[in-house]
């Protein structure tokens, strides 16, 4: 039997940790679905590797006028060039993202959906179907980053409000320092409500075969019947990045304690957790929107 | 797509190979040994009591290496004079300026080189106990190296070294001397990086007088000078703090960012100098209205 969901009843599927657990069960019954996730981390493992040699000879050739324009002479120097490593992947990730993660990911999606239409997989198949929608999912993906900066700039703003009151107690200072430290955190749930917001969106596209638009609408109608589910679907899988996100935090003090290296480490930690953690979303996503619209 | 999937890996295994085999012998990989020399050795001096023998002998063999197998390396100098603040970290003062002369004499021709053996000389000097001999020490490098990097620093030096050591008025005389060099400095260099660093240490030499208004005045000048720097928030965080901590005047820092967007209308931090002009203007209506 091929499809995921006729193994399971209406009220099990509705439950958000029976959907993740069918989900790691059929990925590791169907490993086809990891291959997309696996080419876009190698993709960025590569793309880390350049930016970690960025400043040695030959690569040094084409980036040391890049970064010393850019930023300053400094970070072309061990261990400075590590302090900046992040940042650079951090850019060169959006890069990937837009130039073709967002297709690989899409991929997944269509895997997904044929697996659970009982048709046999094929790769091929899969990336045409998806580079047919590239464009939509694409707005998809800056719909998403807009969003972030909008929520963020709100938060921010709200933060500068609170400290732009005197403080004369303790109890007020601790609140803002706690609001401080608490920043990350606070945008790291920011980001999960957001992707919460678009789940659906590129199942919609990959599915329905909709434009950013009608699937956006389509989407949101979606998420009012299962709001709850899908962000418990999200949250749940994306809390396995908070250790990730405290060490990244602490990134100077770990430094000190061990080797200036450690960022690679945790670099590398994040691109894996990252994409198991976007696999599992959008396949259990995917498999719950065929539930509902097979049920609707 | 398993194909790919090979294929990925094997170019991020040979990237992998061919950037370390490339660069085997390079500066990067130069950097790194003396930096992990360096790092070891932090480790060790935390605690200068337990410091064990051995490890420091250790860390004097690493520098020796070092400095053999990359006799021609610019870190060369740099690892003989980390090896002299190892023996300044053992109290041996005498081998320490013994290794710090020998600098010296083998870059000579490298003025950035010979001036900083030369500060490490006088700071043995000083760490012995033996101001005399470390001031006139310090003196000779401001008279014979300037310009470097070591001696550049060298007269707001003294002036912190009297302050950390209670002597107020002698430290008031040396940041007097040190404001002089650094204005000089500055006049003779005009529009270069010489005299922005210059200007700089003339307001940082003025905040640690306290004489908030000269700090003020010098603090303006570079920044209205050089208003493109990135340390522009620098000056920003000074002029607030000099402004509101000190003078508890918010006109004094609202006219001078207000004067630097008239002269800057196209400045990229407009945005973010506006928002504050706001704040401070809110802040002084409710300081006038809470006194009144």
């Amino acid at each position: 039997m091929w499809c995921f969901l006729a193994k399971k009843t209406m009220s099990q599927i509705t439950k958000p940790l029976i959907l993740l657990r069918t989900t790691i069960d059929n990925i590791l019954e169907h490993p086809i679905i990891v291959y997309p996730t696996i080419i876009l981390a190698l993709i960025q493992f590569l793309v880390l590797e350049i930016l970690y040699f960025s400043p040695r000879y030959p690569l040094s050739q084409f980036f040391s006028p890049l970064i010393s324009h850019v930023w300053s002479e400094d970070f072309l120097h061990y261990p400075m060039d590590l302090v900046l490593l992040p940042k650079m992947f951090y850019y060169a990730q959006i890069l990937v993202y837009v130039f073709g993660g967002a297709l690989l990911l899409a991929m997944t999606t269509h895997i997904v959906a044929t697996i659970n239409n009982n048709h046999r997989p094929n790769l091929k198949n899969s990336l045409r179907e998806s580079a047919r929608f590239y464009i939509h999912i694409l707005f998809c993906f800056i719909l998403s980053l807009i969003l972030f900066q909008i929520f963020s700039s709100m938060y921010a703003s709200f933060v500068n409000t609170l400290f732009k009151i005197k403080t004369t107690g303790g109890a007020m200072a601790a609140f803002q320092k706690t609001l401080l430290w608490a920043t990350p955190y606070i945008q790291f749930f920011i980001g999960i409500l957001i992707t919460t917001l678009l789940i659906y969106i590129v199942p919609i596209i990959i599915i329905e075969k909709k434009k950013i638009i009608g699937a956006t609408l389509l989407n949101l109608k979606v998420l009012l019947r299962s709001f709850r589910t899908s962000f418990l679907v999200v949250l749940i899988p994306t809390l396995f990045y908070l250790p990730i996100l405290v060490a990244r935090n602490n990134i100077e003090l770990l430094a000190s304690a061990t080797l200036p290296e450690i960022q690679i480490f945790i670099i590398v930690l994040g691109v894996v957790v990252t994409m198991a953690i976007d696999l599992i979303i959008l396949t259990t996503i995917t498999t719950h929107y065929l539930f509902l619209k097979e049920n609707s | 797509m398993k194909k790919l999937i090979i294929f990925l890996i094997t170019l991020i295994a040979a990237v992998f190979i061919l950037g370390h085999l490339l660069d085997r012998e390079g500066t990067y990989s130069r950097e790194r040994a003396l930096w992990n020399i360096q790092h070891e050795f932090q480790q060790i001096s935390k605690h200068q009591e337990l410091a064990p023998v051995s490890a420091v002998e250790r860390i004097i063999d690493k520098y020796d290496r070092f400095s053999k197998r990359y006799a021609t390396s610019p870190l060369a100098p740099k690892a003989q004079l980390l090896k002299g603040e190892v023996y300044l970290f053992k109290k041996d003062f005498a081998k320490a300026r013994e290794i710090f002369r020998g600098v010296s004499t083998v870059y000579n021709y490298n003025i950035e080189v010979v001036a900083q053996a030369t500060v490490l000389i006088a700071r043995s000097y000083e760490q012995e106990g033996d101001w005399k001999e470390a001031k006139d020490t310090y003196d000779s490098v401001v008279k014979k190296y300037p310009l470097t990097a070591a001696g550049f620093t060298v007269p707001a030096y003294l002036g912190y070294y009297y302050l950390s050591h209670g002597r107020r008025r002698e430290a008031d005389q040396a940041f007097e001397d040190a404001v002089m060099f650094y204005q000089n400095t500055a006049n003779y260099y005009p529009n270069s990086p010489l005299e922005y660093t210059a200007l700089r240490m003339v307001s940082e030499c003025r905040l640690a007088q306290k004489k908030w208004q000269e700090a003020l005045k010098a603090t303006r000048t570079w920044m209205f000078k050089y208003p493109s720097n990135a340390m522009l928030f620098d000056a920003i965080k000074t002029i607030n703090d000099v402004c509101i901590g000190h003078l508890k005047e918010y006109d004094c820092a609202i006219d001078t960012y207000q004067q630097f967007l008239m002269q800057n209308p196209e400045h990229p931090v407009r945005p973010m100098l506006k928002k504050i002009i706001g704040n401070l203007e809110e802040l002084k209506t409710k300081t006038a209205s809470n006194e009144k």
